[in-house]
């Protein structure tokens, strides 16, 4: 979800007049976004990680300006003479380029520029293993380029850097190099241009002589690569588009005798009985506020939006255009039969008895292996990237944390009587309930009439038979099928700091089930 | 009638207000006897009793055992009061403590570190919190506490006063069989008890959080919403994201990216439905152009949202048909006040032939009507990878302002199609936690999860929302 900063005069100024708050958030809430600051400079966060068309001043403001008016710009692309010779380095065997001229650049459209790029290798690029973007000042570059497995001896002095260093070099000593040095395991793909120079060495990092822009280049080559074709051209038009937005002119790059960009609209065949069923409606009409063009069933998006795939992707397009908020409210009117799994009916019955005796608990289930080390009780699931070691298993039982909740609550008055129902895993998922009585007069016998109780109310009779258990003492505990009650021993009182006599009961109420 | 023991026990209490534990020394009494004593007297009408809590600071294990050893501090102070060492050095004398001990002690400006070596400025004979930390008390508590040295706890202290004088006359102090029985009662008197004083005991209670859940169960059953089938949460990683048509490159689904808990053993599970298996599969690499890895769909993990439910659902549903499910999910999450590694989710799903996108917002309306008690709802275009449309929902909240509650849409046909479902399916969730703590005031979500009873015994009962 990315978020993006954008100036507010300059968004009013992409979006062709001045647009009040409220308007504004009103038409982002269509476009996926909430405005997160409102102020000289805005922030927006934007839901939709396959839009990154949205990501910047210039695509916002086209948007809303778009959302507004129905009307949405036409891309020309001019012919040159500009080449790439693609050898396909297999590392990232796809590159497509542009060059647009006439930019009217300043600090703010060079920030957006950068942030678009940032935010697009990021996300869209899955942190540049899917797409990376070059930017270069195409008047330092000279034609034709060749797009190649390098030599990693081959050498250039990288952005930001002041010597010259091999690609080698490159992937050990500089940040961006350590960082996406995985990604060109395979061999180092770079640029060269008809002078042998290195224009960029993708995904790692550009050339300073002349693969960088600055506030003043108006004439900037953009190269794009990856290994998904969707995603790469994508991440080209909405970089080349972004920058139409301020004045640029588009010149066509041959790459292998195939020209690109290509900008223009794509067709989409639209399903109208589809659109009637889900949507509620077959006039395709409002899908030009979200830029589309209309002939009949056909539609025509913009060449940014690569997300564009289904009858779904136009129907939510459609609907935005309508706005959520206008559509008219259904409710669904067939007849079901609303019930409770059977599992919480049971859940709810031990509740509803065990409440009448005690006090409920709602503890996590992820817990601590200390508290069980300490009372020599087994746990079965361990996580392999837990965030603290207090929450790094799945508990196998309740009483631990009904014993722990005592001892917490030591300056309480007693008696104190506790239970909880809830789900253990040893490994498999159980649904167990456990009870605590805390008393000065607690013997194994309060647990047990506890227990006998709530048998009988689920019409049961239970056997107790003579039985042990770490945490109970001899001779004072009992099982039954399901589960185990008595007294506890005065060494795991000790372990809590607790100095009045508990009487517990632990059973899995898998066996009510049936 | 007070007892022999009781009357003798009122001659030693005074007419001021005195601590039970002082007056427990004094007469030698022990203090849960006399503090049943008191407790009786205070019945019967003799006594009046007043509690106060104060906090008071206890050591932590760790701080205990620096009562009796040297504070990483000190030992580093110590140790360099002879002239610099390397770091490498240091690292081999104090192990884990010397992170620490550089920390606070850059901190304070009493070291530097210059070429690899630890350089001592300053020596101080005693930082200012080691005699806190040693006499529980003076301004460093609170820095202490934040190191994990001491803590602090509230307790409750107990004071009594004598208000009546014992009687000698024949009076009934408290009806016993033997009294009923024998009828001696007859033409007596009975010492009157202080009606005003009751002191506090609880009875049995659910909890309040889980009371609420009951509720919101009980709304959607009455809607026609039927129960998913429960599952455990220890799943493949097929079931968390992939099933629900979420890549396995997606900057959300990366196992590295630290969004779900993995389980250490078994590190995979088999998916028992093999050709939903390689249907999912194969709607990924056709639609997301990407290798599929089955070290990624097989990783065993805990859900980490509640439509792994839904999704499972989908393997066999009644069409049409209604289905929720209010399941504990897990991320990797550092626990405060807003944030748990485990928490609640609702979700649902709508089957049915004629069901529209007006449909899903007329759901999600009648939700919030139902759990919020407002109408002012506002949509949002939202995104989800396995719906389309997607919309999230935004109530307002008469001091909060617009908050969002949930997210909905209808399933993308590439999710639906491996289950063989050919009708629309409205999938919708809605955060629990949240619109529980803004309803009932609570600024702290662990206390939903809470050990302590003086939290749970402070909300009242919760039958309605």
């Amino acid at each position: 979800m990315p978020t993006i900063r954008v100036n507010r005069e300059d968004l009013m100024d992409i979006i062709g007049r001045d647009v009040d708050r409220e308007t504004l958030e009103s038409i982002l809430f269509m476009l996926k976004t909430e405005l997160e600051v409102w102020g000289e400079e805005i922030e927006l966060s934007v839901d939709d990680s396959e839009r990154p068309d949205l990501w910047s001043s210039e695509g916002i403001g086209r948007a809303v300006r778009t959302y507004i008016t129905s009307e949405h710009p036409e891309y020309v692309v001019r012919p040159s003479s500009y080449e790439i010779k693609n050898e396909r380095p297999s590392s990232r065997p796809i590159i497509m380029a542009a060059v647009v001229k006439n930019v009217r650049m300043d600090e703010e459209v060079l920030f957006q520029i950068i942030q678009l790029q940032e935010k697009i290798m990021m996300s869209y690029g899955r942190n540049r293993k899917r797409v990376a973007i070059g930017t270069s000042n195409a008047d330092k570059i000279s034609f034709p380029l060749t797009y190649k497995k390098g030599n990693p001896n081959i050498s250039f002095v990288p952005l930001g850097e002041e010597r010259e260093m091999t690609l080698e070099e490159i992937l050990h000593y500089t940040e961006k190099g350590r960082q996406y040095a995985h990604l060109v395991r395979e061999g180092y793909p770079i640029i060269l241009d008809s002078k042998g120079r290195v224009v960029t060495f993708p995904p790692i990092i550009n050339s300073n002589d002349i693969g960088r822009i600055d506030e003043h280049t108006k004439n900037i080559f953009i190269d794009v690569t990856g290994d998904d074709p969707r995603r790469v051209e994508t991440a080209l038009n909405v970089m080349v588009t972004a920058l139409v937005e301020r004045g640029g002119e588009v010149y066509e790059v041959k790459i292998n005798g195939k020209s690109y960009p290509d900008l223009s609209f794509r067709p989409f065949e639209v399903d109208t009985s589809y659109m009637k069923r889900l949507g509620g409606t077959e006039d395709l009409t409002p899908l030009r506020r979200m830029g589309y063009r209309i002939e009949g069933n056909t539609v025509y998006y913009p060449p940014y939006r690569g997300d564009i795939r289904s009858q779904s992707d136009v129907l939510e397009d459609l609907l935005s255009s309508i706005d959520y908020n206008s559509i008219p409210l259904l409710q669904p009117d067939f007849y079901t039969k609303g019930s409770l799994h059977k599992e919480t009916e049971l859940i709810n019955a031990v509740r509803d008895i065990m409440s009448s005796i005690g006090e409920e608990l709602n503890t996590l289930t992820l817990t601590d292996p200390e508290l069980y080390n300490r009372l020599s009780l087994p746990l079965y699931v361990k996580l392999s990237n837990p965030v603290s070691s207090t929450h790094s298993h799945l508990r196998s039982s309740l009483l631990p944390h009904l014993l722990r909740a005592l001892s917490h609550n030591k300056t309480l008055p007693y008696p104190q009587s506790l239970f909880e129902v809830g789900e253990v895993y040893t490994p498999h998922r159980e649904i167990r309930v456990a009870y605590v009585y805390a008393s000065p007069s607690s013997t194994y016998t309060s647990a047990a009439q506890a227990l006998l109780f709530l048998y009988r109310k689920l019409g049961r009779e239970p056997s107790l038979t003579p039985s042990s258990h770490p945490l109970f003492i001899e001779g004072r505990t009992a099982s039954t099928p399901e589960g185990i009650v008595g007294e506890i021993h005065p060494r795991v009182l000790e372990v809590f700091d607790i100095e009045v006599p508990v009487a517990a009961f632990e059973i899995t109420l898998s066996a009510f089930l049936q | 009638m007070p007892t022999k023991q009781e009357i003798e026990v009122l001659k030693h209490i005074p007419t001021h207000f005195v601590e039970l534990n002082q007056l427990s020394r004094k007469i030698d009494v022990d203090p849960s006897t006399l503090s049943s004593l008191v407790e009786r007297l205070r019945s019967k009408g003799f006594v009046e009793i007043k509690k106060r809590s104060r906090v008071v600071w206890t050591w932590t294990e760790r701080g205990k055992y620096y009562i009796s050893h040297p504070l990483p501090e000190r030992r580093l102070m110590d140790l360099l009061r002879e002239g610099p060492l390397p770091l490498k050095r240091l690292k081999e004398l104090m192990g884990d403590e010397l992170e620490p001990a550089l920390g606070v002690l850059k901190k304070e400006g009493l070291i530097k570190i210059e070429k690899g070596q630890a350089i001592l400025l300053d020596y101080r004979e005693e930082l200012p919190w080691e005699k806190d930390l040693r006499q529980l008390e003076g301004e460093y508590l609170e820095y202490l506490r934040k190191r994990g040295l001491v803590e602090r706890k509230r307790e409750s202290s107990i004071y009594v006063r004598k208000i009546r004088e014992a009687e000698e006359e024949d009076t009934i102090e408290r009806l016993t069989p033997q009294i009923l029985r024998d009828k001696s009662w007859k033409g007596k008197k009975f010492t009157s008890y202080n009606v005003r004083e009751v002191p506090d005991k609880f009875f049995g209670s659910k909890h309040p959080y889980l009371e609420f859940l009951d509720i919101i169960r009980r709304e959607l059953i009455s809607m026609g919403f039927k129960e998913m089938e429960p599952h455990t949460p220890i799943i493949p990683h097929f079931w968390d994201l992939e099933v629900l048509f979420v890549p396995q490159d997606h900057p959300s689904a990366d196992l590295g990216a630290a969004d779900t808990f993995m389980v250490e053993s078994p590190e995979y599970l088999p998916v028992k439905e093999e050709d939903l298996y390689k249907r999912v599969k194969e709607e990924h690499e056709r639609f997301w152009g990407y290798k599929w890895d089955h070290n990624v769909a097989k990783r065993t993990v805990l859900r980490s949202h509640a439509t792994v439910l839904s999704a499972l659902t989908l393997r066999s549903p009644e069409i049409p048909g209604k289905y929720f499910t209010i399941s504990r999910v897990y991320r990797p999450e550092q626990v405060d006040a807003k944030h748990l590694p485990e928490f609640n989710q609702l979700d649902g799903i709508v089957l049915d032939e004629k069901l529209t996108f007006s449909h899903l917002l007329g759901l999600l309306k009648e939700f919030a009507k139902v759990f919020t008690g407002t109408e002012r709802v506002r949509f949002k275009s939202g995104y989800f990878p396995f719906t389309e449309p997607s919309v999230e929902m935004f109530v307002k909240h008469p001091e909060l302002g617009w908050i969002e509650v949930g997210g909905a849409g209808i399933f993308r046909e590439e999710l639906l199609r491996p289950f063989n479902i050919e009708v629309p399916v409205i999938a919708w969730g809605l955060g629990l936690e949240r619109f529980f703590m803004i309803r009932y005031g609570i600024n702290d979500i662990r206390h939903l999860f809470t050990e302590d009873l003086s939290v749970l015994r402070s909300i009242p009962k919760v039958w309605r929302l």
